[in-house]
């Protein structure tokens, strides 16, 4: 698409057309040659974009650069030496400054250069009509004349640049002054076709910038080259495309679009969580012991003697067991703080226990490395699936999207009075997942529901702020579990969630915590992947998927063209079809 | 015109061949043939051209594969060819560029074009996280506070 650029200089405004595409993006930034360059690859690399916007300077240059690369330069300069007294007969321009034609050029790329140094190479290719070559070039009666050269002295703020200046000039052989086209000593006219190539370009950061220089395509005009303009750091911003083809069509609604996204697909880092500050032992209604069996077992012992039943009966009326609110075992070992006598009611068992201090354990299980294993797109979805095993919550389906090539943790966050437990699942240091279950293995006491008793006692302990007077006065004189009970009315949300957290999942999980406790206490993950036919040289046969865009010239090997529009060959329609037909179904270059 | 008898060992789709010259023969184009599939005939001995699969006529600027050899009659012979676009115009064909789909050195596996196969059998592998729970405690919960009033 070729679009008007407004460009604003010092003294000037103006537009020139420039044709933008995606060859102009692709090759923008050209990475000419790691070293040197010489006609060959000046063929290989430069040649490809100045075909592309000058197609007709480069029919000729390339008749003569492809046809005689470096390795025949001089001999081609020796065949137009040679013919230097045929190119005097028939009264064209002769050639007369044979120095400048003698090597090939050599030009390094600018990174080898500091910025600020001027780097010019030259050479020049002078040829006229009479001479073997006179059919490659169709301006009798002159000669012709390029010059390569590269600066680096452009000291602005370059991101990567790499540049190529090619002059192209048709012109009597006086015109080249010490190996350069001279313009500025021009005082009298000249015949000239197609003066205005020479273009600098490079990319940075989504503008293509631009250093052009040009001057008038005088067709065959007589006029003195005067008009000779500089333009440095073009900024060309290509515009939207506010054209809809679809308006023509009667009745459609369809219109242009898409393409406009950021093209940010960064992320931010979900992190981790940590444990809660609130918990349900900070109440006072609750107390949490981490016993040992030993423990356990005269704590069972002196709770059915007739002294301490009788005294508890008169206080809770029907059990004793009503103050133990449960029993169970968690995976983890809770954090603890000395060991205190276990207190049932208001009765002293003079039974010490380590209590617990926190409601709620962490526990790392550590990550694994889920690496690839082709390094193809069957280590992905839907050929990849990657099955997550977490102790007390089961099996579960990852995206293989979301691990493939990243660390992948497990961490889990165990609530050891309700059981609660959640896993978060961290991909690459970031959470993705998270499952919860529940960890506790419940040992029966006696025939009261557990959930029951402990709802209670919890719900009585968020709601202490707003009866704490009135239900120690009446716990007091008469049922302490009434009294509980009444006390229920509100201290607030954070205590709720963690009560939230506990029926929801001890009601599913109270089973799932008994069974957990059986199978396999560490995580593990299924990676199902198939398994590929890896064939002996494949790759010369029908090649391997790259679809991309290629000058056939920088391939070899088995080659499948996806399409092509093949430019520059006279072959005829027939041919050219045969052509892409041949090269979609397959070349060896 | 001059055919360039040659002998090619290359595989058809391969853009430059190697190709052999053993002779350069004479022959006259049969009436009404295309330059794409030309008819040309030729004299002489048999054997000088019976082993050849490939020439070159200069006079087209082509390359040729040899489809077939036809007697005519005594010593005179038709040889049936085809041109070879990519031998003939490989130069021209490597200056273009093209979407390339599949190739021999350069690729990205991570696109799929069904050119890569799998066995029905996959692998299942499983991998065990470096740390898991080992051990249980026992929790006892009772109500209240630990004070007696």
């Amino acid at each position: 698409m070729t679009y008007q650029v407004d460009i604003h200089t010092a003294s000037n405004n103006f537009s020139v057309p420039v044709v933008v595409d995606d060859y102009l993006y692709n090759h923008a930034s050209l990475d000419v040659v790691s070293g040197s360059i010489n006609p060959d690859t000046f063929y290989s690399e430069i040649f490809p974009s100045l075909a592309h916007y000058f197609p007709d300077f480069c029919t000729y240059l390339d008749d003569v650069l492809y046809q005689y690369g470096s390795s025949e330069f001089n001999s081609l300069m020796a065949l137009i030496n040679a013919k230097k007294a045929d190119i005097a007969q028939t009264g064209s321009e002769t050639i007369t400054n044979t120095a400048a034609i003698v090597s090939p050029v050599y030009v390094s790329k600018p990174s080898d250069y500091p910025i600020g140094t001027n780097v010019t190479r030259s050479c020049n290719i002078s040829l006229g009509v009479g001479s073997v070559l006179s059919s490659q070039f169709s301006f009798p009666g002159y000669s012709f004349s390029y010059t390569v050269s590269m600066s680096t002295n452009q000291s602005d703020n370059l991101y990567g640049r790499y540049g190529i200046l090619l002059n192209c000039v048709l012109c009597p052989s006086n015109f080249i002054a010490n190996g350069v086209v001279n313009f500025s000593s021009l005082t009298t006219a000249y015949r000239y076709k197609r003066l205005s190539i020479a273009i600098d370009y490079y990319k940075t950061s989504g503008n293509i910038s631009y250093s052009v220089r040009t001057y008038d395509d005088g067709a065959y005009t007589t006029s003195i080259i005067n008009n000779y303009k500089t333009w440095n750091n073009i900024i060309l911003t290509v515009p939207s495309d506010t054209t809809d083809p679809y308006i023509d069509v009667v009745g459609d609604t369809s219109t242009t679009g898409g393409g406009d996204g950021t093209g940010d697909f960064t992320g931010d880092t979900i992190s981790e969580s940590s444990i809660p500050t609130v918990t349900a032992l900070n109440s006072g209604f609750i107390t949490a012991y981490a016993p040992t069996v030993g423990d356990l077992n005269a704590l069972a012992t002196y709770m059915w003697t007739s002294d301490f039943e009788t005294n508890l009966k008169k206080l809770f009326g029907d059990s004793p067991m009503s103050t133990i609110i449960g029993l169970g075992a968690v995976p983890v070992t809770p954090n603890v703080g000395a060991s205190q006598h276990v207190i049932l009611g208001n009765v002293d068992t003079e039974i010490s226990m380590p209590i617990i201090t926190n409601q709620y354990v962490k526990f790392d299980c550590g990550s694994i490395q889920i690496s690839p294993k082709y390094g193809a797109f069957l280590d992905y979805e839907p050929y990849t699936s990657i099955d997550l095993y977490l102790p007390y919550i089961g099996m579960v389906q990852l995206s293989t999207n979301d691990v493939m090539g990243k660390s992948l943790s497990v961490k889990y966050i165990i609530d050891v009075i309700s059981g609660a437990c959640v896993a978060e699942v961290l991909c690459g240091g970031s959470v993705y997942y998270t499952f919860e279950g529940c960890c506790l293995s419940q040992f029966p006491i006696s025939q009261d529901d557990y959930s029951n008793v402990f709802h209670a006692a919890v719900q009585a302990a968020t709601s202490l702020a707003g009866g704490i007077a009135g239900a120690v006065a009446g716990g007091l004189t008469g049922n302490v579990a009434g009294a509980v009970n009444s006390a229920v009315q509100g201290i607030g949300g954070a205590a709720q969630a963690a009560m939230n957290a506990h029926p929801v999942v001890n009601r599913s999980g109270g089973l799932a915590g008994a069974g957990g406790m059986l199978t396999v206490q560490k995580p593990f993950i299924v990676m199902s992947t198939p398994k590929m036919v890896a064939s002996n040289a494949q790759n010369a046969f029908i090649g391997y998927p790259i679809f991309a865009t290629y000058r056939l010239s920088d391939l070899s090997g088995y080659t499948e063209v996806e399409n092509i529009n093949i430019s520059g060959l006279y072959a005829t329609q027939a041919e050219q079809d045969e052509i892409k037909m041949l090269l979609k179904n397959g070349v060896i270059l | 015109m001059d055919v360039v008898l040659m002998r090619n060992s290359s595989p058809n789709n391969q853009v430059a061949k190697n190709v052999d010259a053993l002779s350069t023969i004479s022959g006259t184009l049969r009436s009404e043939s295309s330059i794409i599939d030309p008819v040309i005939l030729v004299q002489g001995d048999v054997s000088s051209f019976a082993f050849c699969n490939y020439c070159y006529i200069a006079a087209f600027g082509r390359y040729y594969y040899i489809n077939n050899i036809v007697s005519v009659r005594n010593n005179l012979f038709e040889i049936h060819a085809h041109v070879d676009v990519l031998m003939t115009y490989q130069t021209g064909i490597k200056n273009n560029s093209a979407l390339v789909r599949r190739q021999q050195n350069d690729w990205n596996l991570l696109i799929n074009d069904g050119s890569i196969r799998t066995y029905a059998n996959a692998y299942s592998i499983p991998y065990a996280f470096p740390n898991g729970f080992n051990g249980h405690s026992l929790v006892l919960c009772v109500a209240g506070p630990q004070t007696i009033t």
